[in-house]
């Protein structure tokens, strides 16, 4: 039993379980339905990995942004989901921000 | 080793900590040849704040970088760096976006929905989805 308990423990303690979403924001979808439909989905992801959070910039925001508007590159975006979250782990966490719109090209 | 602690004591004091507590993003222009940037923010000593004015000017701002036109693909970002042990820390505002020129800005405006000449056009693609 106590062999057991010495191996659930760290093994908790390890592992990262949970995910916590912090905000999520959805953006107008313009200009109209009917242009819409010709868009392509378009996603874009940064992460920031912290030690007790201990981190000095949240530049990872931009890196998404910029990333988001690297996949459209001759067309607007519309209909934007952004989300922002966190997973956890032993003493540390990952922030992560997630962005998918529509990519509608002109 | 007395020193040692010393300086990693006065580092962890001194450097901040960054964290996000919400972030938005409105829709991306194709038109993306001028981008502008806002950025505002606030000092809070011992979370003694009374108001949130430091936000408001901020819409000006943007306007005043975008005199002739519209300001969209807003990137918002609201967040928190924390000072000395979280007993300071500082509310930062940042808002970054594209100025398109009224010229760009009536080619992507949106059709008014409804009328007759969509109707006929939306009618058919709505029912096939159906």
């Amino acid at each position: 039993m106590r062999i057991s308990l010495q191996f659930l423990l760290p093994s908790l303690l390890l592992m990262g379980c949970t995910h916590s979403l912090h905000m999520a924001h959805v953006s107008d979808f313009a200009p109209t339905y009917q242009e819409y439909r010709k868009g392509e989905l378009v996603k874009a992801r940064a992460e920031q990995w912290t030690f007790m959070g201990f981190t000095g910039n949240t530049d990872y925001v931009d890196q998404a942004y910029r990333q988001m508007i690297s996949e459209c590159p001759n067309g607007s975006i519309q209909g934007i989901v952004s989300q922002y979250s966190t997973s956890h782990g032993f003493f540390s966490w990952t922030n992560v921000v997630d962005m998918q719109g529509l990519c509608i090209k002109q | 080793m007395k020193s040692l602690w010393m300086t990693m004591f006065t580092a962890a004091l001194i450097s901040g900590c960054a964290s996000i507590n919400s972030l938005s993003l409105t829709p991306i222009p194709a038109d993306r040849k001028t981008q502008v940037k806002v950025e505002s923010s606030k000092v809070i000593i011992l979370g003694f704040n009374f108001d949130n004015d430091f936000v408001d000017g901020m819409v000006d701002d943007l306007r005043r970088q975008c005199p002739n036109g519209k300001v969209t693909g807003i990137l918002t970002k609201d967040e928190n760096i924390n000072y000395f042990l979280y007993l300071v820390w500082k509310k930062q505002v940042t808002a970054t976006g594209y100025c398109v020129t009224t010229g760009t800005a009536k080619a992507e405006k949106p059709k008014a929905r409804g009328t007759a000449s969509d109707e006929s056009q939306t009618a058919p693609e709505a029912e096939a989805e159906l």
